[in-house]
């Protein structure tokens, strides 16, 4: 990645918007950018390196404010690690709106139902560092597993005679 | 809660348990577990819940798997009552996956049999469960899979006794931590 470095007025707008992401305008053609810290960026990195379409597809079907809950944990989450104890190892969101920390996920679970919240209206996220930088609503990666191996001629042993 | 599996045993022969009228073919060194499956955030489960089959596989590397069949015809719940989260891409193909909670039954000692009385491990699946398609073709896991990642996930210490062909998982307790901390030393 090429780097460059920023000018004066590029690093007090950084400073004035305290972390949050500028939108850089290229006078020239319009286009826009956005000018965003690198821990940020590592973050979603994973997203723009994947094939066009991975993951797009689980994203529009998952419901609006399920997503839009999961967007803002993932938002916040390098600032929620920093805060990070004993009592708070979970945390819910109801759209933008942290609902709640908790020592175990049931524990935030039961807050946000007390709250009249349904399910598929908040998101319940856990406080650890996502090695690989997928977001909640992006796409893991696996491989297809449990190959058995059946025993031609194998006799079967009935079940009470286990 | 320390001891969930405790010296399960793992059979050199082919059985065919039967849970809820059913049965299923459980091979030779396959390692058979009780779980139920159920919406996220529920303290605990009703004692009237089905408990179904599942194979712990150590070759998957996400929590749970199942397939839509079984979640709606064993565990009786359909995918519309959870939330759909994101998705996992396995061969060309994408399997969901939905919020949900599985519970880990403990067996009796030494047997397969679930133990009456002992509350269920309730495995914590911060990713969801995988719910693969109604037109699930062959890659699709025969019986429900509890991968490794459950035990990553959940901190259950995990062992097998290839002697006496069994395993056993329990949480960490401090008498586990200090081992740990003694064989380092």
């Amino acid at each position: 990645m090429t780097s460059i470095e920023l000018t004066d007025q590029q690093r007090q707008a950084l400073q004035a918007e305290q972390g949050k992401p500028v939108d850089v305008v290229d006078p020239a053609t319009k286009q826009r950018y956005v000018l965003l810290a690198h821990e940020q960026y590592e973050r979603v990195r994973s997203l723009l390196e994947q094939p066009p379409g991975v993951g797009e597809e689980a994203r529009r079907r998952i419901g609006s404010m399920m997503l839009r809950s999961m967007q803002a944990y993932w938002r916040d989450l390098p600032e929620l690690l920093k805060h990070r104890s004993r009592t708070r190892r979970w945390v819910a969101y109801h759209g933008d709106e942290r609902v709640a920390f908790g020592r175990a996920d049931v524990e935030v679970y039961q807050e946000c139902f007390r709250r009249g919240l349904q399910r598929g209206e908040f998101y319940v996220g856990i406080l650890e560092t996502e090695p690989e930088g997928i977001p909640p609503w992006g796409t893991l990666e696996s491989d297809r597993s449990l190959y058995e191996l059946d025993h031609a001629g194998e006799r079967e042993v009935s079940p009470g005679a286990e | 809660m320390s001891k969930i599996l405790d010296r399960l045993p793992i059979l050199d022969h082919r059985t065919s348990p039967r849970f809820d009228g059913r049965h299923v073919t459980i091979h030779r060194n396959q390692i058979l577990v009780w779980v139920s499956v159920h919406m996220a955030g529920i303290l605990e489960p009703e004692r009237t819940i089905t408990k179904i089959p599942a194979l712990i596989d150590m070759g998957n590397n996400f929590d749970f798997s199942i397939q839509h069949r079984h979640l709606r015809e064993w565990a009786g719940i359909d995918t519309s009552l959870l939330p759909l989260l994101g998705d996992i891409h396995m061969e060309d193909r994408r399997v969901d996956r939905h919020e949900a909670t599985v519970w880990l039954y403990p067996n009796t000692p030494g047997e397969r049999d679930i133990a009456a009385g002992r509350p269920p491990f309730r495995l914590r699946m911060p990713r969801g469960i995988a719910v693969y398609p109604r037109d699930a073709d062959a890659s699709a896991p025969r019986v429900p899979l509890v991968g490794l990642a459950a035990f990553l996930n959940n901190d259950v210490d995990f062992w097998l006794d290839p002697e006496l062909r069994h395993v056993s998982a329990q949480t960490r307790t401090w008498r586990r931590r200090l081992l740990r901390l003694l064989t380092q030393l």
